[in-house]
């Protein structure tokens, strides 16, 4: 039970609450430039979440099990050479980055591959914008957040997928509201100045003033799931001089 | 060499305003609306920036003849990937707590499309001293770009710059330009300001040419 | 077949020198600065203690040496304390017991705890007497509220709230400030940061009773 509430605090989180394009500002590049039509930026948005959850599913098991500092892999493979089995632990995190970026360059062949395969139009309709998913900011800050997280021991498989596939929900909304908004505008008349970028950007502004409506909502959700406060009974009692083993 | 590939000069020119990296290329756009809440973090992703930039700018045209076409993404990867680890941890052990102000943003320096792009366009075709004017350009520009928008945040968010007060106590204090949609508001705002000076000077020179012509 | 091998494999060469080379830089740059940064992790959280066990007698932001095994701070009146700190985990938290250096007295607790905030988690250290009877000091290492309204919870006027609460009721907020002076278990609130204040003495609240039924038995 409190895994499930755990899980639903990090989708609600990751989708809205801290949207990864409207609070943390990653993945504006495709953002900006693949948000003018509602399928083209539905399609983007799939994708994306495709991507990163592929992504994340290696990532996770390179970072649990070769990367992290006391990891499994790097140990049987130095004790396989040491003859003692006293040897430190080893600590490849300073890899972490050079493999993620990596890991991402190989799901998005992957995707890039199945897509060509079963979805031919869609692939055509993607053109350049397919490959260039590797250099989306949200990817790697997927990654990131959940070694910040394996690395403090403190999320499994489940959760760093739930943060994965609801970050990439996140994404997908984002960029569909702001392609609904944006098909608006072509209707709109827009000073020459702002065309493009600059108004999808402030209207980027505005969209991140409603998505902070969601702030407190996490807090509202734990305390739902955990109930009361907590207090010790007054008549415990501790030793208040002693001394400690060294 | 070809005759019309541009000198050194030309590209530390034009990186800096005319080719301006956010501006007018909008690349890097993820870091200048992320670590802008404050001039101080906003300097230090320039100084991480620059520091990836051109030691990728370095190596890459040190080792351009050596480049396969095939490969020469992957190599741009693991050469901005290295330095950007390099300059990751050099920020945790000699500026710790503003390497955790910023957070993820620096190792997502790799992904920066700003970085490949020079690589790709600039260094991985032109000599050694080309690639570095570039990179300095490209660098100064960024840091203009991302200067312009700390300014504003900083200054109507928090009544400091550098962190050092510079509203009067009366002046209240914009705390949504602090917050992701100040961000984007500033970013817009400036942008259209940028490319509407753009567009004026183009329609001068295109109205001089046609007087002259 | 052969002219793929003669594009991909044999041109690889490159890849792999470059990746030899790279991952023996990025290894010599381990070796020379994890400790460094390793240290600046530990001074991070022990850099505070003496502040929150000791309270008044060291002031605010006291000169900190840090040691092998604990730290040697400045007193209000001058004189040099020796600590020694031993990191234990009591009740699913990472707490430091704080033992007077030559005698090893138990000078009190520090706790590390964390939780849900308004807007994202809050990480906190809580200092308490070395009986768990009182909370002693409070400092806050990381949180994300919103700027200029909840992030006033890492201000001294907000921590200073919690010193001499006693640890054995739970803490609550109150808006109104004779209610507060009344009771050391009410807590004033900051003004438009109910949600933050309140979260902050939750993880008080849910750190301090895991601690003391642990250390109780």
């Amino acid at each position: 039970m409190e895994l499930l509430g755990n899980l639903l605090l990090i989708a609600i989180g990751a989708a809205l609450i801290n949207n990864f394009v409207l609070t943390y500002f990653v993945g504006i590049c495709p953002f900006l430039g693949v948000s003018r039509r509602l399928d083209t930026a539905f399609g983007m948005g799939c994708a994306v979440t495709f991507v990163i959850s592929v992504a994340a599913l290696i990532s996770w098991t390179m970072t649990e099990f070769v990367l992290r500092p006391g990891a499994l892999v790097p140990g049987w493979i130095l004790n396989l050479g040491a003859r003692d089995t006293g040897a430190a632990e080893v600590d490849l995190s300073i890899l972490s980055y050079i493999v993620y970026i990596f890991v991402i360059a190989a799901s998005v062949q992957f995707v890039e591959m199945y897509v060509r395969k079963f979805y031919p139009a869609l692939y055509k309709s993607f053109g350049v914008f397919l490959p260039l998913i590797t250099t989306n900011c949200a990817i790697l800050f997927a990654c990131l957040e959940i070694m910040k997280h394996v690395n403090a021991r403190e999320w499994g498989l489940v959760e760093s997928m739930v943060l994965a596939i609801f970050g990439g929900v996140g994404f997908t909304i984002a960029i569909v509201l702001m392609a609904g908004i944006r098909e608006e505008l072509e209707l709109a008349d827009v000073p020459v100045a702002f065309r493009g970028a600059a108004i999808t950007l402030v209207v980027a502004g505005i969209l991140a003033l409603a998505f902070m409506g969601f702030t407190g909502v996490g807090a509202n959700i734990q305390k739902a799931l955990t109930g009361e406060t907590t207090a010790s009974p007054a008549d415990i009692r501790v030793e208040s001089s002693g001394e400690s083993a060294p | 060499m070809a005759v019309d590939e541009p000198t050194a000069i030309e590209r530390l020119i034009s990186g800096i305003i005319p080719e301006n990296p956010v501006y007018r290329q909008l690349l890097g756009m993820c870091p200048t609306l992320a670590v802008t809440a404050a001039m101080k973090p906003a300097m230090t992703m320039v100084a991480a920036t620059a520091f990836v930039l051109i030691c990728a700018n370095l190596i890459t045209s040190l080792i351009r003849q050596l480049l396969k076409p095939h490969l020469r993404i992957v190599v741009f990867t693991l050469t901005i990937a290295t330095f950007v680890t390099v300059a990751d941890r050099f920020l945790a052990a000699y500026a710790y707590p503003m390497s955790k102000e910023l957070g993820p943003y620096v190792p997502l320096i790799i992904v920066n499309c700003m970085i490949i792009s020079r690589c790709e366009v600039c260094a991985s075709k032109q000599g050694v001293g080309v690639a570095l004017a570039d990179a300095f350009g490209v660098s100064l520009g960024f840091m203009l770009a991302l200067a312009s928008v700390a300014t504003v945040r900083e200054i109507l968010g928090m009544g400091s710059w550098f962190g050092l007060t510079v509203l009067p106590d009366g002046f209240p204090r914009w705390g949504l330009m602090v917050m992701p949609p100040g961000a984007f508001l500033t970013l817009g705002l400036l942008l259209a300001l940028v490319t509407w000076f753009a567009h004026r000077r183009s329609e001068r020179r295109t109205a001089q040419r046609e007087r002259i012509g | 077949m052969a002219r793929i091998r003669d594009t991909y494999l044999g041109q690889a060469w490159l890849v792999l020198i470059l990746s030899l080379v790279f991952g023996g830089t990025l290894a010599g740059v381990h070796v020379g600065l994890n400790d460094r940064i390793e240290a600046n992790l530990r001074a991070e959280t022990l850099s505070r203690i003496p502040e929150l066990v000791l309270g008044d007698e060291v002031g605010s932001r006291p000169d900190v040496v840090l040691l092998e095994d604990g730290m040697e701070v400045q007193m209000a009146d001058g004189s040099m304390l020796a600590m020694q700190v031993s990191e234990q985990e009591v009740g699913g938290h990472q707490v430091f017991e704080v033992l007077r250096g030559d005698d090893r007295t138990r000078l009190g607790w520090v706790a590390r705890g964390a939780g849900q905030g308004y807007a994202d988690q809050i990480e906190i250290l809580i200092g308490l007497r070395p009986d768990a009877q009182e909370i002693t000091g409070l400092y806050v290492l990381s949180q994300k509220e919103t700027p200029a309204l909840g992030d006033a919870i890492t201000g001294l006027p907000f921590r200073s709230r919690f010193v001499g609460v006693p640890a054995d009721r739970a803490v609550e907020i109150t808006k109104e400030e004779r209610a507060a002076a009344a009771d050391r278990s009410k807590i004033l609130a900051l003004t438009a940061a109910t949600i933050s204040s309140q979260s902050v003495c939750d993880i008080v609240n849910r750190t301090v009773a895991d601690i003391r039924l642990e250390l109780g038995k």
